[in-house]
């Protein structure tokens, strides 16, 4: 399925079959992040089609720039990249209007019925809370949280220090749960 | 004394669930890459022309373009024709010329009322005109008592001289003066 994705981006792009070897080396280095990168473009919009749809984009970019890039960490370079790609959409979307609803196909069909509901619920409260972070707050969290990103990784995507990188997260963390005990007025399961 | 527990991770847990059932919706779809660019190339097209600095750049190109062409037309701008004054405009008319009336009830020596000394100087040169190329004849004598040959004879000279056309033209010449 990888080697379809990029066969068929190098006929639609135009892309030199005869590229070298390097450049096809990394391509596939960046292929194999897209389940990474579609969990951030899903921390950071909430809903599976906007994810997608943004994963798309994210490798669009990266594929179209990677022979004049040349990124010393292939995973910041692209991590960054879907970063910026999912604030412009966040961006476009508040100037359209107030945000969509998440579709019910996103939240339901959990593997036990019984905590189908109550988990669904616990999600959205989650969602909500990371939506109302300030917005350096809300990249780191999503990086670790969403990116599964290390420190030092979500540091060099950002290009901030890692000390940074760790006090924006306790602080992200802190205004979470402070939210979720706020709205949920109970214990986390 | 209760002991502490660290409550973010379950809120991990609820995140990683969340991941782990979008993951399987993205994973049960073929990931394509290549349709976005030109997408992309043309939301961002869009988003170009409807930005204010667009909008303000081709506002001011447009202002521009008109203003060479003007110039390009006219010359320059003291080439272009001055629009006429309210004393221009309102110069026959007679409310207009009588604006300063006094209070007194009776017209002061020094008003001029455009309107009157445009027709005077008219009047008086038209009659000049005539005088100059009419035949001297004697005024006292009523037309009654004339000989109405001579009058007709008189009004056929005039009419094939074009004297009313040629006084006409010079009324107009002081008109043009006066303006």
């Amino acid at each position: 399925m990888m080697q379809e994705a990029i066969l068929r981006l190098e006929e639609t792009m135009s892309i030199d079959p005869a590229s070298t070897r390097e450049m096809d080396d990394l391509r596939q280095e960046l292929l194999r992040y897209r389940d990474k990168v579609f969990c951030l473009c899903l921390g950071f919009v909430g809903n599976v089609a906007d994810a997608r749809d943004l994963t798309q984009d994210t490798f669009a970019k990266a594929l179209a720039h990677c022979r004049d890039a040349s990124p010393e960490s292939p995973q910041a370079w692209i991590m960054r990249i879907a970063r910026n790609t999912c604030l412009d959409q966040v961006r476009r979307r508040k100037a359209r209007g107030p945000l969509q609803p998440v579709p019910e196909s996103t939240a339901g069909e959990w593997q036990t019925p019984e905590d189908s509901a109550a988990v669904e619920d616990e999600i959205r409260i989650v969602r909500k809370a990371i939506a109302s972070l300030p917005r350096r707050q809300r990249d780191v969290l999503v990086m670790r949280e969403y990116g599964e990103l290390s420190y030092q990784e979500i540091a060099g995507a950002l290009r901030i220090s890692s000390g940074t990188v760790m006090s924006r997260l306790n602080r992200a963390r802190q205004a979470v749960l402070r939210f979720y005990q706020e709205e949920h007025h109970g214990k986390i399961h | 004394m209760e002991k502490y527990t660290d409550p973010w991770p379950g809120i991990r847990r609820l995140i990683g669930r969340e991941k782990e059932k979008a993951l399987a919706e993205f994973r049960s779809r073929e990931f394509k890459v290549a349709a976005p660019a030109i997408r992309r190339g043309n939301r961002s097209f869009g988003i170009l022309v409807r930005h204010p600095a667009f909008m303000a750049a081709a506002a001011s190109l447009l202002l521009a373009i008109g203003l060479a062409l003007f110039l390009f037309l006219r010359g320059s701008w003291h080439t272009s024709p001055v629009a006429p004054g309210l004393d221009d405009l309102l110069a026959g008319s007679f409310l207009y010329g009588i604006h300063n009336y006094g209070e007194t009830g009776a017209y002061t020596n020094d008003i001029t009322i455009p309107a009157a000394s445009i027709f005077t100087a008219l009047a008086t040169a038209g009659l000049e005109r005539v005088i100059a190329t009419a035949e001297p004849f004697d005024h006292t004598t009523p037309v009654e008592h004339g000989d109405p040959d001579e009058v007709r004879e008189r009004i056929g000279k005039a009419i094939r001289e074009n004297t009313l056309e040629q006084l006409l033209i010079e009324f107009r010449d002081i008109h043009d003066k006066e303006v």
